[in-house]
This record gives structure tokens, C-alpha cells and sequence, in this order.
């Protein structure tokens, strides 16, 4: 479903991002990218949506490229563009209007996407009771727990194919973190959508994970399914092979 | 696509910034119209028309890029993005809307230029520095568009920001000093140290104070870039009352100052108010004296040692010995004066005869009389 090739990317002429990162994420997995601060997790994740373009290597999504080191043009857009009907991505601040409440930039932003579920999306604001702040507030006015919400909501009530999420666990409090696993898992089982997402917070979802893709100083030092990689590591666990120095 | 452009967003931006967009949007070219009817300096029109593309380029980044909102269009590009819009269609929507309405308003800007008589070459760089700054922009938007996934180098990001940066700042400074000397002057002439009649012996001086709409310009300009900064804050609401003050202000100033124009005649000399500055012109000095046609009106003037001419038609005339209330009082006035100055030595002047006879034809028996008189005198 989504091929990662010699993946690379640079920030300015000389810092390398990301380097001669390679993988690929069938139909209906989960992939947990873990890592340092600084490792190129994010990078990663939004050079394979698109928002950032690579400096080397290229995107496959359902054999088609969508990115590549120096794209442009009309056509690279148009092809871009189709992929991101498909596929969603969670974690960069700049998808909403800032000064416009949430309500009014779901009124907006759902004209770009057909298959907007409008019943999912309250549904989703019901869970994580986010119905106020909805209609009351603006995107900067949120905390950081609940402009995260927002954006899964959002992202799942698009039903994309595939799910890039950048610390979605992040500065949630316990008990929604528990209902966003039950709803990673229903969305998995009913609608078989891929995840890639990265984190820190590795207890909440070491269950449902079904590759692994450690990533140190812009590179994926070591990427397969979670068995091997724990076999290959020795340990029985995400937390362990994390607390365990990630060696 | 459509949707986004006709619905959403965009009526919620319209409905909560369309009013003062407009103030503004309206009231700069109500402000630059004003401008070239009150002007007649070159360098002051081009420099309005340059303004007048400033200003209409801020509103236009405001109403069709969603600035208030929250963005620049750079993040209504990544936002778009984000959500798998083409920016290409969008923008290229946006900028057809954009070129025609901006065709318009220039086409609007140029034929005023034309209809107050405004010489070709000035009409055209208005039009161009009015439509210029609006190319520069698109220029740059597809060039960061184009560019949106890469690297922008140092020194493109600085070109870019010169190419409109750079005309902005030199016509700021070039207003802000304009502006200064008016306020020196104003206060010279508050605080009784110099009278309206010694500025108007100094031709530097005096050209900044006939032309008052300059400092209100640049008062425009500046509350335009502190509402570019400051937006955040709503100070552009505040920004758009004051403007609006300010063009109401201005269009009165000008009224009130096209009133004060008029002549006086009296025995020994003429009192000619330009603006509220009165200069006194004595009899003697006058060297000549000239009856034709200007657009089918018929036209006076004498003009004076030093080449100055003084229109005594199509202004409000009056005299210390009043001649009564009729036009042929008037021309029978005119009559009198023009025997008077030929008498002292004034060389006397008909141009196009024919067309002096023709304009004639509008005026009454008694008046036509007396212009006949005139062309017989004057040929």
C-alpha cells in the first residue's frame, strides 16, 4: 500500500533530516515510529504526506508515486492531491484557519472532501466531548490535548485509507487515551485502514502495533514486525527495547 | 474547489470583514480620484497612483486570500495542502477575479486621469504603477507556489521582498516629508509667524499646501502597514474609522478650499484666492489679454508681466463696485476693463474667432453684444 524508497531530506543545503530511509505498510497495519527527539519522526511523516518535499528517494501509495526528490509541477500536484483524499494526516498545526472557530473551519474545510462523514465527525466531538469548544473556539484558543482530538476526529470522519499520526497520544489524559486505542482498533477492524504513527507514549498501543521502525539521527536503524524486531532485540517488549537504551 | 471559493470560508470572511474592506477599498480610490482632481504636479499623481496600487494590492491580499483569517496566503497554501486542494486552480481562480476587477478599476482610474485632461504619459504610469504592484504579487505567489516543497534561498527571499518592499519605502519617505513640511507650516501659520500670503510667495511651501491630500496619504499608508502588523488586535477596524475620517475630511478640505477660489476686481487691482491663499495682481501689471473658446466655453484671461494668467470666466468673480447680478452685466463689465487695459498699453487677443462667435450662441442678445464688442476691440 505505501512504499517509502531511499527516503531523504534536508533542511537548508548541508542538514541532513532524513536519510536513505526505505520501507512499505500493507493494507490494514499499524506502524509505530519511535525515536529520540530530534530523530526525524516527524520529518519523516510529513515528507511521506507531501507537505515537505524530498531532497532524494520517493513515495509510492498503491504503486503509484505521489512524491520524489524534487518534484514540481502541475501534474506531481494533481497526483498529490489525489493522495490526500486518501490519506490523512494528524499532528501539523497549520490544517485549520486559526482565527476561525472549529466549527466554522469544519463548515469549510469538509468542502474539500466528498466522503466527509458528517455523523462520524459529531459522534467523534461527542467521545472526546469537544461539542462546545467546537462551536466557542478557535483552533490557537484549544489546549494542546484537545487541538490533537480535533484533528483525529476530523481525520476519521474523512474514512481515509491511510492514517499518519504524529504523537497522537501526546498530552491526552489517561482515560481519552484509552477510548483513542478502542477507536484506532474499530477503525482498523471495520474499515482495515493502515496507521503510521509516531510516539513516545509506547505502553498505550504496544498491543495493537504491528511493525516497528526505530529512527535515530534521521535514520530508520531498524524497521520490521514487531516480533522479529523484539526477537532480534531480546526483549518481550516496546517499553523494554525503549527503556533498554533502544540498542 | 468551487466550494470553498463560493461557500464556507468565504462568506464567513465576507460577512464579518466585507464592510470595512471596502471602506478601504472604496476610499482609496475615491481618495487617488480625489487626488488627480486636486492635483496637477506630475510626480504627485504618479506617486497616488503607486499608492493607490499599494493599497488596493492590501486589500485585495485581505479579501481574496483570507488574510483575515488568520493567514498569509503562504498558509492558506499549506492549509490547502494539507487537505489535498490543487493550489493551482484555486489560485488561478482567485487571480482571474483578481487582473479583472483590477482591469476595471484601472480602466476607471485611467479615464478619470483622461477626462480631468491629464497628459497621456502620466496617465499611463499611473495606470502602470496602479496595476504594477498587483503583477509583482502575483509573480511572487506563483513563485512560491512553484517553489512551496523547496528551499527558498537568502537571496530570492530578499529580491522578492524588495521588488515590492523597496517602492513602498521610497514613497513612504518621499509622503512622510511632504507630510512634515505641511504640519511646519500649519503650525507657522497657527501660531501667527508667517501669513498665508508670505507662503504663498515661497513656491516650495506653497505647492505642499495646495495639495493637503498628500499628508493624509501617507497617514493612509502608514495605518495600513501598522494594520498589516497589527491585525491580530483588530486595530484595523479603528485603522478603517480613521480612514474614513480621513476621506470624508479630505473631500471636505477640498470643497471647502475649491470655494475659496475666486476673483476680485477693483479699480487699481486684481485679487486672485487660489485654495484660501490670496495674491493681489495690480492693473498695470497686465500685458495682455486673450478671448477664446475651451470646450465650447467661452474663456477670458489676462495675463500679467511674468507670464502668469489669470482666468476671469469659469471662476467666482466679484468686484468692490458691483455691476449687478446678470451675466450681461458682466461681459459688459469685461467690456469696460478690456477698453481700460488696452488704454494702458495691454496687447489684446481673439483666438479662433469663429469658435468665440459659435460659444455665442448661448448667450443672451444683450450679452452677445457686448462679446461682439470684445472681438472687435481685441482683433
Amino acid at each position: 500500500m505505501l512504499t517509502v524508497e531511499n527516503l531523504g531530506h534536508k533542511y537548508g543545503k548541508r542538514r541532513f533530516a532524513l536519510r536513505n530511509i526505505s520501507f512499505s505498510l500493507e493494507q490494514g497495519y499499524l506502524c509505530c515510529l519511535v525515536g529520540a527527539n530530534g530523530a526525524g519522526k516527524t520529518t519523516l511523516l510529513k515528507t511521506i504526506y507531501g507537505v515537505l518535499c524530498p531532497s532524494a528517494g520517493r513515495v509510492l501509495y498503491q504503486g503509484e508515486q505521489v512524491t520524489r526528490a524534487n518534484a514540481k509541477g502541475k501534474e506531481y500536484y494533481k497526483g498529490l492531491c489525489r493522495y490526500h483524499k486518501e490519506v490523512a494526516f494528524v499532528g501539523g498545526d497549520e490544517w485549520c484557519f486559526p482565527n476561525a472557530t472549529m466549527q466554522e473551519n469544519v463548515e469549510t474545510l469538509k468542502t474539500f472532501y466528498e466522503n466527509f462523514d458528517e455523523g462520524e465527525y459529531g459522534r467523534l466531538l461527542e467521545v472526546f466531548g469537544l461539542k462546545k469548544a467546537a462551536r466557542e473556539k478557535t483552533y490557537p484558543e484549544l489546549s494542546r490535548g484537545q487541538q490533537m482530538l480535533f484533528q483525529i476526529a476530523f481525520a476519521m470522519a474523512r474514512h481515509p485509507r491511510l492514517l499518519l499520526m504524529d504523537e497522537p497520544f501526546a498530552n491526552l489524559d489517561p482515560v481519552v487515551k484509552v477510548d483513542l486505542v478502542q477507536l484506532f482498533q474499530e477503525k482498523m477492524k471495520d474499515e482495515d485502514i493502515s496507521i503510521l504513527l509516531s510516539t513516545h507514549l509506547v505502553d498505550d498501543i504496544s498491543d495493537m502495533v504491528d511493525y516497528v521502525g526505530l529512527m535515530k539521527e534521521g535514520e530508520l536503524v531498524t524497521y520490521g514486525d514487531r516480533e522479529s524486531v523484539f526477537e532480534e532485540k531480546k526483549v518481550d517488549s516496546l517499553k523494554a527495547w525503549i527503556l533498554g537504551g533502544e540498542k | 474547489m468551487e466550494a470553498f471559493l463560493n461557500t464556507g470560508m468565504r462568506k464567513e470572511h465576507e460577512k464579518r470583514y466585507w464592510d470595512r474592506e471596502m471602506i478601504l477599498y472604496v476610499g482609496a480610490l475615491l481618495y487617488c480620484l480625489l487626488g488627480v482632481n486636486t492635483s496637477s504636479d506630475r510626480i504627485d499623481l504618479i506617486m497616488a497612483g503607486s499608492l493607490y496600487g499599494m493599497v488596493l494590492l492590501t486589500c485585495f491580499v485581505k479579501y481574496f486570500l483570507y488574510d483575515e483569517v488568520g493567514m498569509t496566503s503562504g498558509f492558506l497554501a499549506r492549509v490547502l495542502k494539507y487537505h489535498g486542494a490543487d493550489p493551482y486552480v484555486l489560485f488561478g481562480k482567485v487571480w482571474k477575479r483578481l487582473l479583472l476587477t483590477e482591469g476595471i478599476l484601472a480602466a476607471l482610474l485611467g479615464a478619470s486621469f483622461v477626462w480631468h485632461g491629464k497628459e497621456p504619459v502620466v496617465t499611463l504610469a499611473v495606470i502602470g504603477l496602479a496595476v504594477v504592484p498587483i503583477l509583482i504579487f502575483a509573480l511572487i505567489e506563483k513563485y512560491f507556489f512553484y517553489r512551496m516543497n523547496h528551499e527558498i534561498s537568502g537571496i530570492a527571499r530578499v529580491v522578492v521582498a524588495g521588488m515590492v518592499f523597496i517602492p513602498l519605502l521610497v514613497g513612504t519617505i518621499f509622503l512622510a516629508v511632504k507630510g512634515i513640511i505641511l504640519l511646519m507650516v500649519c503650525y507657522a501659520v497657527v501660531s501667527n509667524r508667517v501669513s498665508l500670503n508670505q507662503i504663498s510667495q515661497d513656491e516650495s511651501v506653497y505647492y505642499v499646501y495646495q495639495n493637503p491630500y498628500l499628508p493624509v496619504m501617507v497617514l493612509l499608508l502608514l495605518l495600513l502597514l501598522v494594520s498589516r502588523f497589527y491585525s491580530r488586535w483588530r486595530i484595523t477596524q479603528y485603522v478603517s474609522l480613521v480612514l474614513l475620517i480621513g476621506f470624508v475630511g479630505s473631500v471636505g478640505l477640498s470643497l471647502y478650499t475649491e470655494k475659496q477660489n475666486h476673483v476680485c476686481l477693483t479699480d487699481t487691482h486684481i485679487l486672485c484666492t487660489e485654495k484660501g491663499i490670496t495674491t493681489e495682481y495690480r492693473l498695470d501689471e497686465v500685458e495682455g489679454i486673450c478671448l477664446f473658446t475651451e470646450g465650447g466655453e467661452l474663456q477670458y484671461t489676462l495675463t500679467l508681466s511674468g507670464g502668469k494668467a489669470l482666468e476671469l470666466m469659469g471662476e467666482e468673480i466679484t468686484t468692490t463696485d458691483a455691476w449687478g447680478d446678470s451675466y450681461a452685466d458682466y461681459y459688459d463689465y469685461l467690456l469696460k476693463l478690456t477698453k481700460q487695459l488696452l488704454a494702458q498699453g495691454a496687447e489684446g487677443t481673439v483666438s479662433n474667432v469663429e469658435g468665440v462667435r459659435q460659444s455665442m450662441k448661448n448667450l443672451s442678445a444683450e450679452s452677445s453684444s457686448s462679446v461682439e464688442e470684445l472681438i472687435q476691440i481685441l482683433q
